[in-house]
């Protein structure tokens, strides 16, 4: 019965925007919608979801303050708005302020009507656990969501794996995405599942398939990659060269001169790191951080650097 | 796939209301006046109706190579079976049973009990009680054929025997079928406007006989909220007869995500569409409807949702979208999704987190991986930049972000330039398409826009080879913007400082005109004088139609031109005009004899505040009048006259000249306000000098213009013959008349037409000066053409070549062959004329002479279409005599080895090469290859070998004898001090990016001699450095050689 209840909840929203009908009709740019909803609500007093769809134009311009006003608003309206609270949980933790997005979220696991719902709210707690270093309760959390609506969506599978990463569980993260590979057919799955299988140490496992994407692949730098890691992770240091080398003159020549794509400086570090060159890793490492990257993609380099030996890594022949 | 005859290039417009009306009965038909729709509501009379028995018509998703979905729904259940097969009459082949799926309307869901259903088993949203969706999977059919079908319910069909209800697969995945598509983005409003541009694209597809393969829906399809009956009444009813026959793509726009959901892929978005999630139709699976990929012919297509999901590099959708361009070896890729990077129309990409995001986030992947045009929507305005890359800051700046600041416009600047194949960073076109039907507005300049449009309208993208052409049709069935991008050869990217910028937003600027005006040069010519006197109507509006040939002017008054008060410069002064009114009207009656004189014309103007001008009453430009015209006419801006005449185009109403009959030039100006202190418009038409052309852009690598792209030759074209010696040196062509190449009728790309050539005579003579500087590109002279049906070509005289004619020559000539030019411009046939050397001289001019035949009086048309050119592809003997500048043998820097390609740049004079090896020439491996250095391990390892060696050159007047002697298997480039001057067996690409290659090449122990004459300004005094990259074919190849040596060749 859950998403019946979702159902109703939506197209009961969905009556109240009728009353909007027209102004999201004109939809002009945030400010307008903003003024637009301004005089609504001055004109004929705030609604929960007037003041919802203002916060969503104020979280639109980065306003987040004005944003989180209005929501805290529009839950005091309506203590039950669950897409209301939802929204503040999210800003919360866009905004850093980890203990609110908490608090929030577990306000809104009271409220939500629907397995789905609740999924949803403990995805949030998770990565304001997370975000607060409590990784292992925030996999707990992620595991309950999951255990709530087992489809989850494409993202939590990789929220969770993230966190599995973290704390060493290899094996569960290898068979999660494997089970949501299945079940979704995502590549991306997949390919989590291929570098879970690396990290637990079932290189040899899966290196058909890493071979196979190799050939197959117009742009090989991350397979070459997820080679080379395959390949020292069963001991062939010497072979992981030459997939690195490859990997790193590819990635030479699609890196922006001024403005690279963060994940392609992100895989050179990385290749330079266990290439042993520590500098260009280091390098690499500092222009991601400038380029905003998240912390969840620095681990595996930073990984290779905290544990570097460069004395023992395999060659250094990569030329600069 | 599509029809492109003629081109989309034609630059019709729609004037016609009679063709609409003939589309309308042969694809659908728009409710009657006493149309209701199921509910007994009047239905507006630009929505189609549905037929009976359907709650929804019939529409295509899902198109592939060999399997089609067609999706319908009823109120009530039915037995559900799609009849089909490739004759109207005969639909043979049957689909029903498991390969259709039913969908119920969502309270169904009550009975469910258990996990959560599989997606493609999941109960509708939202729909009326009752309602039954079927999707049908036609599956084992023909690439790129037609199939038509019908809906029976059972035995009883629902769909008539009407040729509108077909399918069409697409082509094989990488073949070069051609592709025309759709974008529409904004429209969802259900009203007039949104109709009007539909039909306009409908007008415009069937005028210029062109094919519709696929519709790409950008976002906000169904206003307010995407809720199912805004889909039914917004979408579905609006494009129904293109939705019958055409598979519309979508992306999920912010107004759909008020009832949809992406995260979970629920909602009547999701409802409407099926869109691949397991790579069905190409690309990568993505495992969800919000974002997905699919490949037709050439051309990878990415869809994205930019409003309800992570956009961040950790989020599943980034992730796969790097996954997907790894994987894709299309040779272009268009990406689309809602929310636009670039932007200052409705909304402000530089304010907007979500646009930020796009911007800051996806593009750096999408460019990384080759993409070559970005398409959105949300903002409602119609914007397309520059060939840009790299562009991630906020505020968005546009230094060094433009690779290319010109127009794109295949008739105006050219085409955009890219390298053949998916290079990173190569340059890419961003297209905001939100007009395609609610409220336009604007809120400032975006600095990488180019064109900036605020009209309700669409684009038509064809791609048709190495092509790519974006033209938008606004509502009325105009062509108001149109760019190509064409990928040969290799392009670097040059960053431009300080690229072409609009005026800030606010202040008056030529915007809202069909082609943007400029400056007149210096060397015009007038067709109608400047102060030339017009009939003119002040104080008053005119009749309807008042532009148009037919309308009597007679009782107008007359004056000269210009007009207007209060800045002392107006010849006719309209001293009643401040207070009064703010619209003047001019008709203004001219001659034109021949398409390519109306060619050359162009409009001049100076003017306070704005005009639209028309030319036979066809709207041709339009200045600083934002919207309406005559008295509904609106000026945003107040602009003073420029000293300078500003000048527009009438590319866009060529079609509408007069040859036969006077034209009339009809302009309507406006005063911001009756009360301005001053108004001015003073008009006259000017004959431009022909435009340069850049020779680069058809031949760009291998070859070296003699005579221009754009030349005009002279030529005798009519019943009569010329004089038997007109092909000598001495023969006088002054009289003759000239005219740009090519010349020809009948298949609409000719540029100087004859036009009366068709039934009257069948030959016609040509003829050009050209020089030849350098003794050494005698031997590489060769003649690119396009001919229909055959000719003679002569040198300085004498015949040198003779194509589809089996003897004599002029009224003479016997055994005429028939030949078809291509259709394509740029498609020539090249001929050495390498054996005509001793014909040639380097002292003066000499004559290229041309007789074109066509095989008969009938003959639908004709072409012939010259140029001469060097042939840099083709070596020459070694000379006999020579001096060694860089010896045989001679030691030389290299790079060998897998995976060990240099570094960019390896080929520039300063490149550091001391870690490089060191080894004498030649290198290489296997049989007979005779190799100094021997590179065993070559085979199965690598394919490119690396060589530079530098050289001194004391006396720079030897730099016109130099020649390169190489041997080689398979191919190689070669540069001089950083520049390419030599490729063989290799079109595209280089380093390990080399592609198409084009002969394989048997290893010898004889050189090939390549003169560097033509390239003597690349060489220095002093110190040169000659690098080549020597390429096998395949890395299994079992041998390889790059031997080469550099001599002066001695007198």
């Amino acid at each position: 019965m859950e998403p019946v209840k979702r159902v109703i909840r939506s197209l009961s929203i969905a009556a109240l925007l009728v009353a909007t009908a027209q102004v999201i009709y004109a939809h002009h740019g945030p400010g307008e919608m903003i003024a637009m909803f301004t005089q609504r609500m001055e004109a004929d007093g705030a609604t929960p979801v007037l003041l919802y769809k203002r916060a969503m134009e104020w979280r639109t311009l980065g306003e987040m303050d004005k944003a989180t006003d209005d929501l805290r608003k529009s839950i005091e309206l309506s203590p039950k708005f669950v897409d209301g609270i939802e929204l503040l949980a999210e800003v919360y933790l866009a905004q850093g302020s980890l203990e609110k997005s908490q608090e929030v979220a577990r306000t809104g696991l009271q409220v939500a009507q629907s397995a789905q719902e609740s999924a949803a709210f403990q995805m949030v707690l998770a990565r304001a656990l997370e975000k607060s270093g409590k990784s292992a309760e925030a996999l707990k959390t992620c595991n309950a969501a999951f255990d709530s609506f087992p489809r989850g969506n494409l993202d939590w599978y990789l929220i969770r794996g993230t966190l599995q990463q973290k704390l060493g569980h290899h094996a569960e993260r290898v068979a999660d995405f494997r089970r949501g590979y299945e079940e979704t057919g995502s590549i991306v799955l997949r390919n989590s599942m291929v570098d879970a299988m690396i990290d637990a140490g079932r290189a040899e496992e899966i290196l058909p398939v890493i071979d196979q994407q190799v050939d197959a692949c117009r742009l090989k730098s991350s397979w070459l990659l997820r080679r080379a890691r395959a390949k020292i992770s069963l001991g062939n240091q010497a072979q992981a060269v030459d997939d690195l080398n490859m990997a790193v003159a590819e990635l030479e020549k699609r890196i922006h001169p001024i403005h690279p794509d963060v994940t392609l400086v992100v895989d050179r570090g990385l290749a330079r790191a266990l290439l042993g060159n520590e500098e260009g890793a280091r390098e690499d490492l500092e222009r991601a951080r400038e380029l905003g990257v998240s912390p969840s993609m620095l681990h595996l380099l930073l990984q290779e650097l905290s544990s570097a030996d460069f004395d023992r890594k395999p060659d250094k022949s990569e030329r600069s | 796939m599509a029809t492109l005859t003629p081109s989309i290039l034609g630059r019709r417009c729609i004037t016609s209301v009679a063709v609409s009306i003939h589309l309308l009965c042969a694809v659908g038909q728009l409710s009657g006046a006493d149309e209701n729709d199921k509910d007994g509501k009047k239905l507006p009379s630009y929505r189609y109706p549905q037929m009976p028995g359907f709650s929804r018509m019939p529409y295509l998703q899902m198109s592939g190579p060999e399997s089609m979905s067609i999706v319908w729904r009823t109120e009530k259940a039915m037995t559900p079976v799609v009849r089909f097969g490739k004759d109207l009459k005969n639909l043979d082949r049957k689909c029903d049973g498991a390969d259709i799926i039913v969908k119920q309307k969502l309270k169904d869901l009550m009975r469910i009990a258990g996990p959560p259903p599989k997606s493609d088993q999941l109960p509708l949203f939202t729909a009326p009680d009752g309602t039954h969706q079927y999707e049908a999977s036609l599956k084992g059919l023909s690439p790129s054929t037609r199939y038509f079908y019908a809906i029976f319910d059972g035995e009883e069909r629902l769909t008539p025997e009407d040729p509108s209800f077909f399918l069409e697969t697409h082509p094989v995945p990488g073949t070069d079928d051609e592709l025309l598509f759709w974008v529409v983005g904004d429209s969802g409003t259900g009203e007039q406007r949104q109709q009007d541009v539909h039909q306009a694209m409908i007008d415009y597809v069937s005028y210029n006989n062109l094919d519709l393969d696929l519709y790409v829906h950008v976002g906000d399809m169904a206003y307010s909220s995407g809720k199912d009956d805004e889909f039914q009444e917004h979408f579905f009813e609006m494009y129904e007869p293109t939705l019958r026959n055409t598979a519309c793509w979508p992306a999920m726009g912010n107004h759909e995500g008020g009832t949809s959901k992406g995260q979970f892929g629920y909602g009547p978005y999701y409802d409407s569409y099926i869109v691949p999630t397991k790579a069905e139709i190409g690309g990568e699976p993505s495992g969800t409807e919000a974002y997905y990929s699919f490949d037709y012919a050439k051309v990878h297509f990415i869809v994205l949702d930019s409003f309800d999901l992570d956009r961040r590099p950790v989020g599943a959708m980034a992730q796969w979208l790097q996954t997907d361009l790894e994987k894709t070896h299309a040779d272009w890729i268009v990406a689309f999704w809602h929310h636009p990077p670039y932007t200052k129309g409705s909304h402000d990409s530089d304010r907007e987190e979500d646009l930020i995001e796009m911007r800051q986030y996806i593009q750096p992947i999408l460019e990384a991986g080759g993409v070559d045009l970005c398409l959105t929507g949300h903002s409602h305005i119609y914007e397309r930049s520059m060939l840009m890359d790299g562009a991630y800051e906020t505020p968005t700046t546009n230094e060094d972000v433009i690779l290319d600041d010109n127009d794109g416009d295949p008739h105006g600047d050219g085409p955009y330039r890219k390298s053949a194949g998916l290079p990173p960073n190569n340059g890419h076109i961003q297209v905001v398409a939100g007009h395609g039907g609610t409220r336009l507005s604007r809120k400032g300049t975006m600095n990488v826009m180019k064109r900036i449009l605020l009209e309700h309208g669409s684009v038509l993208i064809q791609v048709s080879g190495n092509t790519l052409t974006g033209t938008m049709i606004d509502y009325k069935g105009y062509e108001r913007d149109v760019f190509s991008i064409v990928k040969e050869g290799v392009v670097a990217p040059i960053r431009i400082a300080q690229p072409w910028e609009r005026p800030p937003f606010g202040q008056p600027e030529l915007a809202n005109h069909y082609w943007e005006g400029g400056s007149l040069p210096a060397d015009y010519e007038e067709a109608v004088k400047k102060h030339s006197e017009w009939k003119y109507l002040a104080g008053a509006h005119p009749p309807e139609a008042w532009a148009g040939t037919e309308f009597d002017d007679s009782a107008w008054l007359t004056g000269a031109a210009g007009f207007g008060f209060g800045d002392r410069d107006d010849t006719t002064v309209l001293g009643d005009m401040k207070g009064k009114y703010t619209a003047v009207y001019l008709r203004k009656e001219f001659e034109v004899k021949t398409a390519q004189d109306a060619e050359e014309l162009t409009l001049a103007v100076a003017y306070d505040d704005g005009f639209i001008a028309y030319l036979n009453g066809v709207e041709m430009a339009r200045a600083n009048v934002t919207s309406g015209s005559g008295p509904d006419a609106v000026v945003d801006f107040s602009r003073e006259a420029q000293e300078e005449y500003q000048t527009f185009s009438f590319r866009n109403v060529r079609d509408s000249f007069r040859f036969d009959a006077p034209n009339v030039l009809a302009i309507e100006a406006h005063n911001r306000s009756v009360s301005s202190d001053d108004f001015t418009i003073d008009p006259f038409i000017a004959v431009l000098p022909p435009k340069k052309s850049n020779p680069d852009k058809l031949f760009p690598l291998l070859y070296e213009y003699v005579t221009g792209l754009n030349e005009k030759w002279s030529y005798f074209a009519s019943k009569q013959e010329p004089p038997a010696r007109w092909m000598d040196e001495d023969f006088d062509v002054s009289k003759w008349p000239k005219g740009r190449i090519g010349f020809g009728y009948g298949d609409g790309d000719d540029v100087t037409v004859l036009k009366d050539m068709e039934k009257n005579y069948t030959r016609a003579y040509f003829r050009t000066e050209f020089t030849i500087k350098n003794e050494d590109d005698y031997d590489s002279l060769g003649l690119a053409i396009r001919y229909d049906d055959a000719f003679i070509a002569y040198i300085n005289g004498k015949e040198v070549l003779r194509v589809g004619i089996d003897s004599g020559r002029g009224q003479n000539a016997k055994g005429i062959a028939k030949h078809d030019a291509d259709e394509k411009k740029d498609k020539y046939d090249y001929f050495s004329l390498a054996h005509a050397r001793h014909l040639l001289s380097s002292d003066g001019p000499n004559i290229i002479a041309i007789e074109g035949h066509n095989v008969d009086l009938q003959s639908s048309d004709f072409t012939i279409d010259p140029i001469l050119l060097l042939n840099r592809d083709k070596s020459q003997p070694m000379p006999e005599k020579f001096t060694e500048l860089i010896p045989k043998n001679a030691e030389w820097r290299y790079v060998a080895g897998k995976g060990a390609a240099p570094e960019d740049g390896w080929e520039k004079p300063d490149f550091k090469t001391s870690d490089w090896a060191k080894g004498e020439s030649g290198f290489g491996y296997g049989e007979g290859a005779d190799a100094r250095t021997a590179l065993d391990d070559m085979k199965e390892n690598f394919r490119v070998v690396y060589m530079r060696k530098t050289f001194d050159l004391d006396d720079p007047k030897l730099a016109s004898k130099i020649g390169l002697a190489v041997r080689f298997d398979d191919a190689f480039i070669a540069y001089l001090n950083g520049k390419e001057i030599l490729r063989r067996n290799v079109e595209t690409g280089r380093g390990e990016k080399a592609e198409k290659f084009t002969g394989k090449q048997k290893i010898s122990k004889d050189f090939e001699y390549f003169p560097l004459g033509s390239q003597k300004d690349a060489f220095v005094d002093g110190q040169n450095v000659i690098a080549i990259e020597g390429h096998n074919q395949a890395v299994t190849s079992s041998d390889f050689i790059i031997d080469a040596f550099l001599v002066v060749k001695d007198e």
